[in-house]
């Protein structure tokens, strides 16, 4: 790797420039949803990013976790480039690096929860034994194992982000990806979700999450804005004082 | 109801693969059911209309002279009749270098009222002298046009004649069906050509009040001119079989395989509108929320598939229509009738309104759900659930440990049972019919292969015509290639049953060396000693007799006992003959001389030259035959449709597949993106759907082999058995080796096939898809 490839030590996820254009099907006009964003995200982060409806941090979040390729730009995870390699490679990838958790959770519909928590572990080929006892284990540590054997169709929103919650993490990934996950969650569901995500943020996972709403955000460390495809500004909290953790929908 | 329709064709308008598919299959079915009822019909039609406009004879009798027969037409039963008229045997036409065996009649100047000749091209005789009128397949087949000169051999040498006229013959079967051709002269010409009354025949033709007892009728007659019982006759029955034969064989297939590709139809249909249903649970929740009433959205699937059914239809009914002078051109060509029509309304409405029926038949309770879906239910789900609990065969790959990516695969095919079962039904089908294509090709290989299984139990045959018999010893003796020599002969013989009833059958004669050669005898043992008798399959079941019983017959009115000892092969006469010595039957034929002589050659023999050598070391008097020299026409024609039909079968058992797999997928789009989104490689896609499609073809393989085979059995006993004269002995199977590579060469196709599906879950964009709900 050349010299500038090599940052800041700390750095899990580089993204430099990073354009994306979309080209309507026979349409000669490209239209933007990303212009030249970037973004550092360092080991043990929790970064929520934000922004209006259509300004492009969805598109960004599949980019970092390389669901997508960016028209232009450069993407780095964990000192490795990743935007220039084939949807193959970028699936090997994924599937040991990253988790996701989706706002409409995503799971197989004709798999139980157990077998949708441990689906990411047989890809890797972890061995069954080993790969069943982690599922276990998340299931106990996110309290559904009583549900592990019930398809998605029978479980509430809230369980099933949970269960989407264990898959993504079933391989522990470098990084967390989130994108909206309380969005479709009634209140209580969301105050659960979120604090699953910050006792995983504080034993050291990294999670970059996308929201529009900023009681979601207010768990973040820090919280970047976005507007119009470009990274427009940044609030560190983890530089300001030490934050009164709020709870969501207490009143203040 | 606007809006039904306006539903209805978005409907349409939005599947393209899989309405193209399934329009694919009905047009198969259609032209096939068509082509079925329409060959059935059209040969029938073309025979009959001949025969009535000859006035063709329900019998032919056969005697020595004119007076033998006189006494037949003031029988009761008898409405008209033509004749005695002379007629001549073992003559040869030659042109072209080549020999044609040939039964003459000498016809007067005026036509016969019974079994007149109908002229094709040319005219008929006139008082001029050496005039020849051609049956029409001979001449065609030998390529003699009207105006050509043709050679009759004769005890004084090749008489030369004019062609005046072709026609057709409907007292005989048709050449090659039957080896010996017709043609007619002048009794004065006729006479030229044989001048000897001892060698002259004589010839009635019939016609019966009950053409139906034609059989009975005979008996009754050669029992009662005992003069008659060495001649035999034609029956219009075996006429009219050999004129049809093709065509009923080619409709029993037809029939059989539009039962097959209808039912494979079915399932298509099942497989596709259920999946439809599924696949619109949520639209069709919509629906019902914008105010359609459950009727209505069940019409909306009833419209969109017969639309689909009848357009498809039209198109199959064209291509059934544009095919079917393939089939039925061959007998309009051999009786030089007008090919019969290839549309007939009726039968295009039937085979439309027998698919739509089918259709509908198998859209309506998947309809009739897809209106009963629960709204909310539909709409807040999206998705009907499928299966939650692994089925077998998932479970079964999962204790197999195959990796996830075909467990995945096998649980997704499986996910929705009654679907797998239908698809593997179909495809059960077609594994079904080209088992069965395999199986008749074998046999069809078999019996060219070796020509004993038919009766021809040596590697050459000469028929002598002017040449005495020990003239043409004397040649054959010259050649060193010839290692074995026995002389088969024609006699008939006739058994009295308890119920008075008198049959006559063919008797071959066989005199020297036949022990050396490879009849197949099929139970018992080759005859050995006078008054011993082989009998044919047709013939045992004629007399009901088995191996060892003892049968009293008559030769020439006069009796005497044979033993059965052997169970023969030899399909001639349906198999309805007997083989004795000719010391058997000597003491009633004591003059008669062999005229037909089989050879054995040694290994390693140039035949063509041999042939050449013997007919002009004979002058041309010699016929030679050799059994393999030609492919029965038969079987290139058994062949080709058995091509054809299997394609047929092996396209609707794939399409099958393939709509099924593109449901699956398409239902489980969403679940491939999300399992792209957790790191499944395309390449890996690919293979779960191929894993998954594996798996609906093996079964159909394991069930499809076996069932093949015993339908194949049934097909042989039911029709060839019963129908055709076969002997059991002749029942062929695949080899090993061909049913081994059917199997995987099958789930290959099924897999290639389930390629397009595979690639669309391949390429779903996860960003795409994750972008809207």
């Amino acid at each position: 790797m050349a010299m500038h490839d090599r940052l800041n030590g700390d750095a899990i996820l580089v993204a430099r420039g990073v354009e994306k254009h979309y080209r309507a099907a026979g349409n000669s006009i490209a239209l933007p949803a990303l212009r030249g964003a970037d973004l550092i995200v360092n080991r043990g982060e929790l970064v929520a990013i934000m922004g209006p409806s259509g300004c492009g941090k969805s598109t960004l979040l599949h980019i970092l976790g390389g669901l997508d390729r960016p028209t232009a730009g450069e993407v780095w995870l964990d000192g490795r480039r990743i935007d220039t390699l084939d949807e193959a490679e970028r699936a090997v990838i994924r599937r040991r690096q990253i988790g996701f958790v989706f706002q409409f959770f995503n799971l197989i519909g004709n798999l139980s929860a157990a077998d949708n928590v441990e689906l990411p572990a047989r890809l890797i080929g972890t061995p069954r034994i080993e790969a069943r006892r982690r599922r276990e284990e998340l299931l106990e540590e996110l309290g559904i194992a009583d549900k592990a054997g019930e398809v998605p169709g029978r479980l509430s929103g809230g369980q099933r982000q949970r269960v989407a919650l264990a898959r993504a993490l079933v391989n522990r990934p470098a990084v967390l990806l989130a994108d909206e996950p309380t969005g479709n969650l009634d209140s209580g569901s969301t105050r659960d979700v979120l604090s699953l995500l910050r006792r995983y943020h504080q034993s050291g996972q990294t999670i970059i999450l996308v929201t529009h709403d900023t009681e979601v955000a207010s768990i973040a460390g820090r919280v970047v804005m976005m507007r119009d495809g470009r990274v427009v500004g940044e609030t560190d909290r983890a530089a300001e004082t030490e934050p009164i953790p709020v709870a969501i929908g207490t009143e203040v | 109801m606007s809006a039904v329709l306006a539903r209805a064709l978005a409907d349409l308008r939005g599947n393209r693969m899989q309405n193209g598919l399934v329009f694919v299959i009905i047009v198969a079915a259609t032209a096939t059911l068509y082509l079925a009822l329409t060959v059935s019909r059209g040969a029938d039609d073309v025979w009959d209309r001949t025969f009535a406009d000859a006035n063709g004879p329900h019998v032919t009798f056969f005697g020595p002279a004119e007076d033998d027969l006189a006494g037949i037409t003031a029988l009761d039963g008898v409405t008209g009749s033509s004749g005695p008229f002379l007629t001549v045997w073992d003559h040869s036409l030659v042109y072209a270098g080549a020999k044609y065996e040939m039964v003459l009649y000498g016809l007067p100047t005026e036509r016969p009222e019974v079994a007149r000749p109908l002229l094709t091209e040319g005219r008929w005789l006139s008082d001029v002298a050496d005039e020849i009128v051609l049956e029409r397949t001979l001449a065609l087949d030998a390529g003699i046009e009207v105006g050509d000169h043709v050679w009759v051999t004769t005890a004084a040498g090749p008489h030369e004649l004019m062609v005046v006229g072709r026609a057709i013959n409907t007292s005989r079967g048709t050449f090659p069906n039957w080896e010996v051709a017709t043609a007619w002269l002048t009794p004065t010409t006729l006479a030229v050509i044989e001048p000897d009354p001892a060698r002259t025949d004589a010839a009635l033709f019939v016609r019966l009040a009950q053409p139906e007892e034609s059989e009975h009728f005979s008996a009754q007659v050669v029992a009662r001119f005992s003069a008659l019982s060495q001649y035999g006759n034609d029956d219009w029955h075996e006429v009219r079989a050999d004129a049809t034969e093709w065509n009923t064989l080619v409709s029993i297939f037809l029939g059989g395989f539009s039962v097959a590709a209808l039912a494979a139809v079915a399932f298509v249909i099942a497989n596709a509108i259920g999946g439809r249903v599924l696949a619109q649970f949520r639209e069709i929740g919509l629906l019902k929320a914008i105010g359609f009433t459950p009727g209505q959205v069940s019409q909306v699937f009833l419209l969109e598939n017969l639309a689909l059914t009848l357009a498809a239809g039209l198109f199959g009914v064209a291509a059934g229509v544009i095919v079917a002078p393939i089939f039925l051109d061959r007998t309009a060509e051999m009786l030089n009738a007008p090919s019969p029509p290839a549309f007939h309304v009726d039968l295009a409405a039937a085979a439309l309104l027998g698919v739509l029926a089918l259709v509908t038949l198998f859209t309506w309770l998947p309809a009739w759900r897809g209106g009963r879906i629960g709204t909310v239910q539909a709409i807040t789900i999206g998705f009907a659930p499928a299966q939650a609990r692994p089925s077998l065969p998932a479970r079964l790959a999962e204790w197999l440990r195959l990796p996830v990516v075909v467990v995945a695969g096998v649980k997704d095919s499986f996910a929705r049972p009654m679907r797998a079962v239908l698809t593997v039904f179909a495809l059960t089908m077609t594994v079904l019919t080209l088992t069965f294509a395999l199986s008749v090709e074998a046999m069809t290989d078999r019996l060219i292969a070796n020509p004993a299984l038919t009766g021809n139990a040596f590697d050459m045959r000469v028929e002598r015509s002017e040449l005495s018999d020990a003239e043409t010893r004397a040649l054959l003796v010259t050649e060193p290639e010839i290692t074995a020599i026995h002389t088969r002969d024609w006699v008939r013989a006739q058994v009295t049953e308890d119920t008075g009833e008198t049959i006559s059958f063919g008797v071959r004669v066989l005199d020297g060396d036949y022990a050396r050669f490879p009849y197949v005898v099929a139970e018992g043992r080759l005859i050995a000693k006078p008054n011993e008798a082989m009998v044919g399959i047709g013939l045992m079941q004629l007399l009901d007799v088995r191996v060892g019983d003892e049968v009293p017959v008559t030769f020439e009115g006069q009796p005497t006992m044979l033993r059965i000892v052997g169970r023969v092969l030899d399909d001639d006469d349906d198999a309805q003959l007997a083989f004795v010595d000719a010391a058997t039957v000597r003491p009633f034929f004591p003059d008669v001389q062999p005229r037909e002589y089989a050879l054995l050659l040694a290994e390693g023999s140039d035949a063509t030259a041999l042939q050449a050598r013997l007919l002009n070391a004979s002058g041309f008097d010699l016929d030679v035959w050799r059994p393999d020299e030609e492919t029965p026409e038969e079987a290139t024609t058994i062949r080709t449709v058995m091509l054809g039909l299997s394609g047929v079968l092996l396209v609707i058992g794939l399409v099958n597949l393939l709509t099924t797999t593109l449901l699956n997928v398409h239902e489980r789009m969403r679940d491939y993106g999300v399992l792209k989104a957790i790191g499944m490689t395309p390449r890996e896609v690919v293979l779960s759907v191929a894993s998954g499609v594996s798996l609906l073809a093996l079964p159909a393989v394991v069930i499809g082999i076996p069932f093949g085979l015993w339908f194949w059995e049934v097909t042989f006993r039911a029709v060839g058995e019963s129908e055709m004269g076969a002997d059991p002995e002749m029942f062929t199977q695949p080899s090993w080796l061909s049913l081994a590579l059917l199997a995987p060469s099958m789930i290959a196709l099924a897999v290639l096939a389930s390629t397009i599906p595979a690639r669309r879950a391949a390429r779903v964009e996860v960003a795409e898809f994750l972008r809207y709900e």
